[in-house]
């Protein structure tokens, strides 16, 4: 697929599109982005505005974190080795003029500048009173050496090319400490243990005199170095563990300084050091954590300031508590600060509720107020028409809900209607039990509307509607009707009714019916259709519970329909109790011995059939006693 | 023949013979579900209904205790409101917020007799008025805008015309 010999091929526009080169990236530029993941990332985390302050608290840290850590040297390795120019320039920033001269001899001795800092941090407070100038010599110190490495924009870069500098000492050291350095790289949790312990076994007396001094000296300079937004907190010296991040260190970097193998130790130690710099000194978890953070409980300072616009290290908590520790509180602020928006719009919310139910409460009609009391009105309207229902409903707006209630309108008679949307809409909104639509002429479409959402309905009444219209109830929607009349409906015939009785051709899901939607059916009239004997079996077969049977005016019907209709299988001989054959000339006497089989039968309208005379009727009458 | 206790919301009592009380099918269930046919002395708490409309109630009932059984309601037929004999149109010549009451009251107490009939006077009250007519008549406040009354009175159209 992708051709590594080609430039960019990894962006082969098919495969970009196909989502195939998502993981796949070749090797010369995996190895790029592994070199300089940590400058990039720290150039992003150094930018705009902040990126001042953080360089101060990126030297705050660098000093205040460690007595005997590795990057703590590097820092005070990488001063000591400035030129006597630096040195003199931060002397001059730096306080009492008196000792000067002094420093200034004694520029290559470290153990008298030392003492000398020693001497200031003794009495720190005398010397901020008597100093014009309150920068502490370690700030000032911190920010010649960050201003001797000006060359790189981003603290981070700073800081690696302070060790940089200071890799020759390094060297040596590791002269003294091989072992430390190999447990360092391997687990990281111990680096900090070994370190201390290899910084025991130096032999170097000043250096553990600088260690000490620097401790001292951050400790008085805390106070004023701190980020200017919190000048009350105060830095303690750092004696808590340095490498607490554990969980919080994202393990893109560990996985970066695990990766690189192949280089030497003392490489791969530094690029661990390295590392953990980055690690603690940026503020942005660098990956998403892979567990769940549980949103840190708001408390009232949270929701004052949900968006610290800087995570603040010195600030929050212990001042120089673990940055590992600050990474963490500000992973957890972050996620307040995210959760506490959230909080806001369910406060919102849950007010708008109770606004809501208010609104609610104050348009419900007061129980004082009789006339717009549901149980006063709903029986005073049941007495009234509902085209006088249709002008209460204009009276107000309680009135117009309650005089569509379903218990005023079971049965609507809408006969010879133009049916308009108004109308539809208002049948629906009225739930009827039994629906009168008699020559209205309904569209096949507007009956299918009607007839999902009228679960209710039980009763249908489609007289003289077209059979384009009437072919819509045979869907599975349509509600399990008791009572249909499909009397002089245009178009009716055998062909017609057995599509109507026959099972529907859609379904629901889990509901696929096999039987016809019709087959609840105890009432069916088709007088004045074009049917024939065949409908007859049509409905025998599909309605097993009919008790009245409409056949007037079918005109085509004749004995062999009766026969249909007595012969044992048929179920009409039990169920069926009410027939209409009048006006169908085609009927003989012989229909009558048929029926005499029908047990229930108690009603026959036998009129205008002129082939049954009266004696027969009466011989049946005589013959069901 | 026992009598019974009937307590109105505000405290007060009625002793009622307890074949009037049966007219209301609210007081009969409760009796009979409770046993208490053979107690003379049981009250029977009626919280919604206040003295002066129980005393109204009791009124009616008593005139009406040998009425025979309402035929039942043939839903297909739309009802009759001009059937008030006479005796209960003078007995209904209160005002609207008694007449309102008392259709609470029957409603609550279950007294279909009662029920129609006072149902029937309010809604010859409103039958054959315009919409307007009937806020004045029962001082509705109109709280549709013109928008809203019109699109009301679209939407009931086919139904208004017969």
């Amino acid at each position: 697929m992708v051709n590594e010999d080609l430039p960019n091929s990894w962006e082969c526009s098919k495969c970009c599109a196909d989502g195939k080169n998502i993981e796949y990236k070749p090797r010369h530029f995996r190895a790029r982005q592994k070199s300089t993941d940590f400058h990039r990332r720290g150039s992003v985390s150094s930018s705009d505005a902040s990126f001042k302050r953080e360089r101060h608290q990126f030297d705050l840290e660098s000093t205040t974190d460690m007595n005997s850590d590795e990057e703590e040297q590097a820092v005070q390795q990488h001063r000591r080795s400035k030129h006597k120019s630096h040195r003199v320039k931060n002397e001059q920033l730096s306080p009492p003029p008196s000792k000067k001269t002094k420093r200034d001899k004694h520029h290559q001795n470290d153990k008298h500048r030392v003492k000398q800092e020693r001497a200031d941090s003794h009495s720190p407070e005398t010397r901020k009173i008597k100093d014009p100038s309150p920068t502490p010599s370690s700030s000032s110190r911190s920010s010649s050496s960050s201003s001797s490495s000006s060359s790189s924009s981003s603290s981070s870069s700073s800081s690696s090319s302070s060790s940089s500098s200071s890799s020759s000492k390094t060297k040596k050291r590791r002269h003294h400490s091989n072992s430390s350095s190999t447990h360092r790289h391997r687990n990281k949790e111990q680096h900090h243990k070994a370190s201390s312990g290899s910084s025991e076994l130096r032999e170097h007396k000043e250096r553990v005199k600088t260690e000490q001094d620097s401790l001292t000296s951050t400790t008085s300079s805390g106070p004023v170095v701190g980020p200017p937004h919190s000048p009350g907190t105060e830095p303690g010296p750092s004696s808590q563990p340095v490498f607490v991040p554990g969980s919080a260190t994202p393990p893109s970097t560990s996985g970066a300084t695990n990766t690189s193998t192949g280089s030497p130790e003392k490489k791969v130690a530094l690029r661990a050091q390295l590392a953990q710099q980055l690690v603690r000194e940026s503020h942005k978890p660098m990956k998403r954590s892979m567990f769940v953070v549980r949103p840190a409980p708001l408390t009232a300072a949270a929701r004052k300031e949900p968006f610290p616009p800087v995570p603040p290290f010195g600030s929050q908590g212990g001042g120089a508590s673990s940055p590992g520790g600050g990474a963490t509180s500000n992973q957890s602020q972050a996620s307040s600060s995210t959760s506490d928006p959230a909080a806001s719009t369910n406060g919102t919310s849950s007010a708008e509720k109770k606004k809501e139910k208010a609104e609610k409460e104050s348009t419900e009609p007061p129980q004082d107020l009789l006339i717009l009391n549901k149980a006063v009105v709903l029986p005073i309207f049941s007495f009234l028409s509902h085209s006088d229902l249709a002008l209460c409903a204009a009276v107000c707006k309680t009135w117009a809900q309650y005089s569509i209630d379903s218990a005023l309108w079971t049965r609507m008679n809408l006969t010879g209607k133009h049916l308009t949307a108004h109308c539809l809409n208002g049948i629906v909104r009225r739930q009827p039990r039994s629906l009168i639509l008699d020559w209205t002429a309904i569209a096949k479409r507007q009956l299918a509307w009607l007839v999902v959402r009228l679960p209710q309905l039980k009763e249908l009444s489609l007289q003289g509607c077209s059979y384009m219209g009437v072919a819509a109830l045979r869907t599975c929607t349509c509600p399990p009707l008791l009572s249909l009349d499909l009397s002089f409906v245009n178009g009716m015939n055998d062909a017609s009714l057995r599509d109507i009785l026959s099972p529907p051709q859609d379904s629901r899901p889990g509901l696929h019916d096999t039987k016809s939607r019709l087959r609840n059916l105890s009432t069916l009239k088709l007088a004045g259709c074009d049917i024939t004997d065949i409908s007859l079996r049509y409905i025998v077969q599909n309605i097993p519970q009919l008790s009245h049977l409409d056949m007037s005016q079918c005109t085509r019907i004749t004995d062999a329909a009766i026969a249909q209709l007595s012969t044992p299988p048929a179920p009409t001989i039990k169920s069926l109790i009410y027939l209409d054959v009048s006006g169908c000339n085609g009927l003989t006497e012989t229909s009558l011995d048929l029926l005499a089989r029908c047990e229930h039968l108690k009603h026959i309208d036998l009129r205008y059939v002129p082939l049954v005379s009266a004696q027969a009727v009466g011989q049946l009458r005589v013959e069901d006693g | 023949m026992p009598n019974i206790k009937l307590q109105s919301s505000d405290g007060e009592i009625f002793t009622v013979d307890f074949e009037i009380a049966k007219s209301s099918v609210t007081i009969k269930t409760m009796v009979e579900d409770l046993g208490l046919e053979d107690e003379d002395e049981e009250i029977v708490p009626l919280p919604n209904v206040n003295s002066a409309i129980l005393r109204k109630v009791i009124q009616w009932a008593t005139y009406h205790k040998d009425d025979p059984p309402p035929p039942e309601d043939d839903e297909n037929k739309e009802k009759r409101t001009d059937d008030i004999s006479s005796w209960d149109a003078d007995f209904l010549k209160v005002d609207q917020g008694t007449l309102f009451e008392l259709i609470l009251a029957a409603n609550y107490l279950d007294i279909k007799g009662l029920l129609d009939v006072t149902c029937k006077t309010v809604a010859n009250m409103i039958k054959g008025k315009s919409p307007e007519e009937i806020r004045k008549t029962f001082n509705i406040k109109n709280d549709f805008t013109q928008a809203e009354e019109e699109q009301v009175r679209k939407e009931n159209e086919w139904c208004e015309e017969k």
